[in-house]
């Protein structure tokens, strides 16, 4: 898909992040955004990456959701 | 035996249109070039005016507060909003910039005392972020704040999308929003601009056509807002401020670290300012502060304030005349004059409404708002000087020492001219000019001849006797710091506008020499 056509906006990401903070559940961060994804029926969702000079025409959603954790606030856990 | 009389020289100046020259050794300076230029404007090709004053429009926070970052938030068929952010770590608006004292309102409070915001207008909305603070926005009446947003240190507005960068954690990442909103981020809009080269994105601006991305020291564009479709445009050089981004013409000029560039997009971008290299060097400017710089634009002309070494904020502002560049033959307009000025504003904003335009801007050493080349003769009470120093002249033989007669000027108002001698930093001689408008006119109290009655011109000629031997003449003319301002006639016509300008100008400069020998 290309990257404006995936239907997760970072709004709702922030809203997991929140969630998996609070929670603290028995999973990796990997895990929970999978598992968000899997309800949206995203979790083998691939983002088009062709013109990012460091990735392959092709990237998982939830690699790109985990690349660019570090730029929400507050901090989320880190950890995949 | 006869002997030849000293042969007599007539020589008009080239005037002023070539603006200050930092860089070329003092005798090499063209002559329609000069030395120094301060406080003054050459909107009239060739002559050079005393700028205009600065108005005081009040205060705002309390007394140690600054402008750190301001904007214009422009409101369909609505008095524009002036935005200000405060090293208090504040922003305000006022809704009416001809108020004066200027009402402010705060908005917001909490917000970094240091890092700028950088502004952007879109569906009806103010937006605005820096990376500490991250991404707000004002519609008029209701400020909101996007915590899930990228924390981005500017913005862009590119192909009906806002754009983001500079987020701390990430700073090679240039984030987008969603197409037509503002407010909504799709999670993977965003592309890595040359990941890992050391460098940070330091400014984004756009030429309508592209979305230029510059680092400290390379400029690449994205082309494709979709596929974020990226290349490398300059190699070798970047930005420094996302604030010295200006648009101006069609053309977009910044600032890097070798001087003040012209993006051409399709070819690596071309510094502009080699005439005055000297100036961007650490010991003359604060390097550490160049993140700083603001552009602004006023009339005809582009300016940046720089901060002068030792200065935190900008102190001093380098102005442009793109128009003032030569035409050639094929249409191509050369690189055009530079002047400096001394207002005492660190950021410089254009504000229109109806009627009124006005430049505006925050002091740099107290808490006022300005209205910049403002009608008036003083930077708020505060006297300032305006200086022209030319290049030095040889006349046209320069081993042969020259004795200057005199010199006819043409200009208008009361200055001071004085001459140096072959480059010598000494006032040679100083002679006061008095060309201001005749307020002795005729009235029934005076006897005949007594006087002067009928139309006095602006413009008008006057003979100075010089009497000096040199091989070069330099020529300053400043003034003591006076007061009051002058007027400048535009015809329209068989109507004639008068409009206030700083109180003297200088258009003319002509000389008549004798050629004397070469002294051994």
């Amino acid at each position: 898909m290309m990257p404006n056509d995936i239907p997760v906006t970072r709004e709702m990401v922030y809203d997991w992040l929140v969630e998996y903070t609070a929670d603290e559940p028995d999973q990796t961060l990997r895990e929970f955004l999978e598992d968000k994804l899997e309800e949206l029926h995203l979790k083998d969702a691939t983002v088009s990456t062709v013109q990012h000079e460091d990735r392959p025409d092709e990237t998982p959603l939830v690699d790109m959701i985990l690349d660019d954790i570090p730029s929400y606030e507050p901090k989320p856990p880190t950890g995949n | 035996m006869s002997q030849s009389l000293p042969q007599e020289i007539k020589a008009a100046g080239q005037g002023f249109a070539g603006g200050v020259n930092l860089r070329d050794a003092v005798n090499q300076i063209p002559p329609n070039q000069a030395r120094k230029m301060e406080n003054g404007v050459l909107d009239e090709r060739g002559g050079w005016s005393k700028r205009l004053g600065s108005l005081s429009l009040g205060t705002f926070g309390a007394s140690g507060d600054r402008i750190i970052s301001a904007y214009v938030f422009f409101r369909v068929d609505l008095n524009p909003h002036v935005m200000i952010h405060t090293n208090a770590g504040k922003v305000y608006y006022s809704p009416d910039a001809t108020a004066n004292p200027m009402v402010w309102t705060q908005i917001a409070t909490g917000l970094s005392t240091t890092k700028q915001m950088s502004w952007e207008t879109f569906n009806g909305k103010c937006y605005f972020t820096n990376a500490t603070d991250g991404y707000q926005s004002w519609d008029g009446t209701t400020y909101a704040t996007y915590p899930s947003a990228p924390k981005a240190a500017y913005l862009r507005l590119w192909k009906d999308t806002m754009w983001a960068t500079g987020v701390d954690a990430v700073p090679d990442r240039a984030y987008s929003s969603a197409a037509a909103d503002a407010e909504t981020w799709p999670v993977s809009n965003w592309v890595d601009i040359s990941k890992g080269d050391g460098d940070r994105i330091t400014a984004f601006g756009t030429d309508g056509t592209y979305l230029i991305v510059f680092k400290r020291r390379r400029t690449m564009s994205i082309y494709d807002p979709s596929t974020f479709a990226n290349r490398v445009v300059d190699p070798e050089k970047g930005c420094e401020s996302h604030f010295s981004v200006i648009s101006f013409e069609g053309i977009v000029y910044f600032v890097s670290r070798r001087g003040i560039c012209k993006y051409y997009g399709d070819s690596p971008s071309e510094i502009i300012s080699g005439a005055l290299d000297p100036f961007f060097d650490p010991r003359v400017i604060n390097f550490a502060a160049l993140n700083t710089i603001w552009a602004y634009t006023v009339g005809n002309r582009v300016g940046w304030c720089f901060p002068e070494f030792g200065q935190a904020l900008p102190s001093v502002q380098v102005e442009y005349y793109p128009r003032l560049g030569v035409l050639s033959s094929y249409g191509i307009r050369a690189i055009g004059p530079f002047s400096f000025q001394r207002l005492p504003s660190s950021t410089i904003i254009r504000w229109r409404w109806q009627q009124q335009e006005l430049t505006l801007g925050g002091s740099s050493n107290s808490n006022k708002f300005y209205q910049l080349y403002a009608p008036v003769g003083t930077d708020d009470g505060v006297s300032y000087t305006s200086l022209l120093e030319t290049a030095g002249f040889d006349l046209g033989a320069a081993t042969n020492t020259k004795y200057l007669r005199r010199a006819y000027l043409v200009g208008r108002g009361a200055f001071t001219m004085q001459t140096k001698l072959d480059f010598g930093s000494a006032i040679d001689k100083t002679f006061p000019v008095d060309m201001s408008s005749g307020v002795d006119v005729w009235s029934t109290g005076h006897n005949w001849g007594v006087g002067t009655w009928g139309p006095d011109s602006l413009y008008k000629s006057r003979q100075v006797d010089i009497d000096s031997y040199a091989q070069f003449f330099s020529f300053i003319f400043r003034d003591d710091g006076k007061t009051i301002t002058g007027n400048k006639a535009i015809e329209v016509g068989s109507k004639e506008f008068t409009v206030p300008e700083g109180e003297w100008a200088i258009y003319g400069l002509y000389l008549e020499c004798a050629m004397l020998g070469r002294r051994f």
